[in-house]
C-alpha cells in the first residue's frame, strides 16, 4: 500500500459531495489498491472533529507517505491536489494525461517544506 | 460597514445621569451572565447578555485576551462549565500566560469544566483546493459545549481565522453560522477581534459589530506619557447599558495580589457608580480639636469628604496628623496615604506634636502608606486606595495631597479620579481629609479647589494673613454641607502641642479668592 488518505466531510452537503466525487474519480479509481481511502462523516461523530482538529471542511489528509499533508476545500482544483498529495509516493498516476511530467518525478524526495507556492503547476 | 464613530471623543466627563435613571441593581430587560470583572458588570448593567454574542474589540495589547480569560476563570470558579476556542494562540500558550495572575485554567481544563478547542494555525494545512466552509470548527465547538453543558463560550480571536483562511466571504458567512449555532445551544458567547487603530471604523473584517448583539471596545491611549486604558460599551442591542468610556487597570501581582486570583486582572473603574444623592448619615466624628469641632457645628460628618486647602507650610499636614491621631486615640482605624512626605518624615513631625504613630501602627490602628504619585496612573492610584480600604477598613482616611496626584494627570482624568474616589469613600462611610496645596501663599487658592469643590462636603481653608506688618495664619470653613458652621475667618496658631484656633480675624480680603463654595 503506497497511499493512505482520510477525507473528512459533513454529511451530504454540496461541498462534501463534490469532494467525495473528486476523491473517487482522481484518487480511488486510478490508484486502485495502491491507496486506502477512508471517508469520515463528522456529522455522524463530531468528537472526531475535535480529536483530529478539523477546522475547515472538507479536509483531505494524506497520512502516507509522510509527511502528512492536509488540504482543505472541495478539491475542485485537482491539478493542485495532484501535485500536493501524490508527490513522494508510488506515482505513475502523477501523469495520467500523458502530456505532463509529475513534479515528484525527478526529485521525489519527500520534502516537508513543500508548499504550493514552491511547486507551480506544470503546463 | 459601520464606521459611524465609535469614538465620541471627548465624551462628557460626568455623564452618569443619561441612561441611568435607576442604579445598577435595577433589573435590566435581558437576563445577564455576570462577568465577575470588577466594574464591568456595572457598566453592562449586570453582565453579558445571556444566550447572545458579545464582541470585544481592541488593538493589539488592549487586553482582549486577558478580559476573556478573566471571564472564563470567574465562570469556572463559580462552577459553570465553559469552552475556550483559540484561533490565534495555541490554547496551552494562552493558559500559560494567565497562570501568573493566579488563574489556573490548565487545572480547569484537566477537570473538564473548561473545554479547550485549539483552532490555532496548523502548520500542516495547505492552501485551499476549492470551496470550503467551517463546519469542522462549528462541530468541534458544538461537541465541546455538549461535553459538559457549557453555557459560556469564548472565541479568541477572530483575526486568527482571517489570517488562516483567505476566503473572507465564506468566513463571514461561517462566523454568523457559528454564532447562530451557539445561540441555539443557549450559550453566552464572547468573541474577540483586532482593531488596527484606536479610532475610526469599528469593524476590520466587516463582520465584527454586525455579528454581535453587544460590542465592547477596549482602548489604550497615551496620556501624560502613561498608557490609559478604557472600555466602552459601543452597543448593546435591545437593552440598556452605560455609555461612555470607563478607565480600567490591569492589576497583577504586588501587595494587592490575591492568591485566588479573584482580584487580579482587569478592574474597571465605573465612575457612573457615583451617586451625588447618596443618603448621608448624621453621625459626627470629632476632629481632635475642640475649637474646630465647634466651628464645624459639632464635628465632621462620618461619611464626609473634606478638602483642606492651603499653601505650603500652612499646617495641612498638622491638621491631618491631628485628625488621624484622634481617631487612633479613640480606637478607630486610620489610614494615612502620603504622596509627598515619606513615612519617617511624617513620623518625625507627629512625634514633635506628641503623637506616637509607631505605636499605633504596631497596635493595628494606623496604616501609613507613602508613595510617589508618579508610580502609577490615577486609575492605578484609585484602585490601590480602594484595595487599602478593603484590607484595612479604616474609619478615617487622609490623602495628602491630592494636588500631588493632580500633577501626574490630565484635568479630565483627575476629575474622573475625584468622582470615583469621593463616591467610593462615601459608599464606605469613611471620613476623609483630602489636602490640596494652593500655589499662592497669600490670597486666592489653587485650581484643585475649583475642580473638587462640588465633590466635597466641606472645605477648610488655611491661609497666611498679612496683618499689621505681621504674617499670621488664618483658618476658615468655607463650606459645610448639611450643617451650620462658623463662617468667620479664625486665627490659627501652631506650637509644640499642635494647632490652636483663636479669635476671628477682621479685615481679611480675598481669602477665599476664586474658589466657588
Amino acid at each position: 500500500m503506497s497511499y493512505r488518505f482520510q477525507l473528512f466531510v459533513t454529511g451530504s452537503s454540496p461541498l462534501s459531495l463534490r469532494a467525495r466525487e473528486h476523491v473517487s474519480r482522481h484518487l480511488a479509481e486510478p490508484l486502485g489498491d495502491r491507496a486506502e481511502i477512508e471517508v469520515i462523516d463528522l456529522i455522524a461523530d463530531p468528537t472526531v472533529a475535535r480529536r483530529e482538529r478539523i477546522v475547515a471542511t472538507p479536509t483531505l489528509v494524506r497520512l502516507e507517505p509522510s509527511p502528512v499533508v492536509r488540504l482543505i476545500g472541495d478539491l475542485t482544483d485537482f491539478e493542485r491536489v495532484r501535485t500536493l498529495v501524490l508527490v513522494g509516493g508510488d506515482h505513475p498516476l502523477l501523469n495520467p494525461g500523458g502530456g505532463e511530467s509529475g513534479p515528484g518525478e525527478a526529485g521525489a524526495a519527500p520534502s516537508s517544506t513543500e508548499r504550493p507556492s514552491s511547486s507551480p503547476p506544470r503546463s | 460597514m459601520s464606521d459611524e464613530s465609535a469614538d465620541t471623543h471627548d465624551p462628557p466627563l460626568f455623564e452618569a445621569a443619561a441612561d441611568d435613571a435607576g442604579d445598577g441593581e435595577l433589573s435590566p430587560g435581558l437576563p445577564r451572565l455576570p462577568t465577575g470583572v470588577e466594574g464591568l458588570d456595572h457598566i453592562l448593567m449586570g453582565g453579558l447578555v445571556k444566550g447572545r454574542t458579545t464582541m470585544a474589540l481592541g488593538t493589539s495589547g488592549s487586553g482582549k485576551t486577558l478580559l476573556s480569560s478573566q471571564i472564563l476563570w470567574n465562570a469556572v470558579q463559580r462552577g459553570e462549565p465553559a469552552v475556550l476556542v483559540t484561533f490565534e494562540e495555541q490554547a496551552m500558550d494562552l493558559i500559560r500566560n494567565v497562570q501568573t495572575l493566579g488563574w489556573d485554567l490548565g487545572a480547569a481544563a484537566k477537570t473538564g469544566i473548561l473545554q479547550l478547542v485549539d483552532a490555532s494555525p496548523d502548520p500542516h494545512t495547505l492552501t485551499p483546493t476549492g470551496a470550503y466552509d467551517l463546519s469542522g470548527i462549528i462541530l468541534q465547538v458544538q461537541a465541546a459545549v455538549k461535553e459538559r453543558g457549557a453555557k459560556l463560550v469564548v472565541l479568541d480571536s477572530l483575526g486568527g481565522l482571517f489570517t488562516q483562511f483567505d476566503d473572507h466571504g465564506a468566513l463571514r458567512r461561517e462566523i454568523v453560522r457559528l454564532r447562530d449555532t451557539l445561540r441555539d445551544l443557549d450559550c453566552t458567547t464572547l468573541m474577540t477581534a483586532e482593531r488596527l487603530r484606536e479610532m475610526g471604523a469599528v469593524s476590520q473584517h466587516g463582520v465584527e459589530d454586525f455579528v454581535a448583539d453587544c460590542v465592547l471596545i477596549l482602548r489604550q491611549t497615551l496620556a501624560n506619557e502613561r498608557i490609559r486604558r478604557t472600555v466602552q460599551v459601543y452597543k448593546l442591542r435591545g437593552d440598556r447599558h452605560r455609555h461612555g468610556e470607563y478607565p480600567f487597570i490591569i492589576a497583577a501581582g504586588g501587595e494587592t495580589a490575591q492568591p485566588d486570583g479573584m482580584h487580579n486582572g482587569i478592574v474597571v473603574m465605573p465612575l457612573s457608580a457615583a451617586r451625588l444623592s447618596q443618603e448621608s448619615i448624621s453621625q459626627r466624628l470629632p476632629f481632635g480639636n475642640e475649637a474646630f469641632d465647634e466651628m464645624a457645628g459639632g464635628g465632621l460628618f462620618q461619611d464626609s469628604v473634606v478638602l483642606v486647602s492651603g499653601p505650603t507650610g500652612s499646617g495641612k499636614t498638622l491638621l491631618c496628623s491631628t485628625f488621624t491621631a484622634h481617631g487612633c486615640e479613640n480606637g478607630e482605624r486610620s489610614l494615612y496615604l502620603s504622596y509627598e512626605e515619606s513615612r519617617p518624615q511624617l513620623g518625625r513631625n507627629a512625634t514633635n506634636w506628641g503623637y506616637d504613630f509607631t505605636r499605633w501602627e504596631a497596635d493595628g490602628l494606623l496604616k501609613i502608606r507613602s508613595e510617589y504619585p508618579e508610580n502609577r496612573g490615577l486609575e492605578g492610584h484609585l484602585y490601590e486606595i480602594r484595595r487599602q480600604i478593603e484590607l484595612f477598613r479604616p474609619t478615617r482616611i487622609v490623602i495628602d495631597s491630592i494636588s500631588a496626584l493632580e500633577r501626574v494627570s490630565t484635568a479630565r482624568t483627575f476629575r474622573e479620579f475625584l468622582i470615583g474616589l469621593s463616591s467610593h469613600l462615601k459608599r464606605e462611610r469613611i471620613c476623609a481629609l483630602l489636602t490640596a496645596t494652593s500655589p499662592h501663599t497669600v490670597g486666592p487658592g489653587g485650581q484643585v479647589g475649583a475642580h473638587i469643590s462640588t465633590l466635597t462636603d466641606a472645605i477648610v481653608l488655611l491661609r497666611y494673613l498679612e496683618q499689621e506688618h505681621e504674617i499670621g495664619r488664618g483658618l476658615a470653613i468655607i463650606k459645610m454641607r448639611g450643617s451650620q458652621h462658623d463662617k468667620r475667618v479664625r486665627q490659627f496658631f501652631i506650637d509644640d502641642s499642635g494647632f490652636h484656633i483663636g479669635e476671628s480675624v477682621d479685615d481679611v480680603a480675598n481669602l477665599i479668592g476664586s474658589i466657588p463654595a
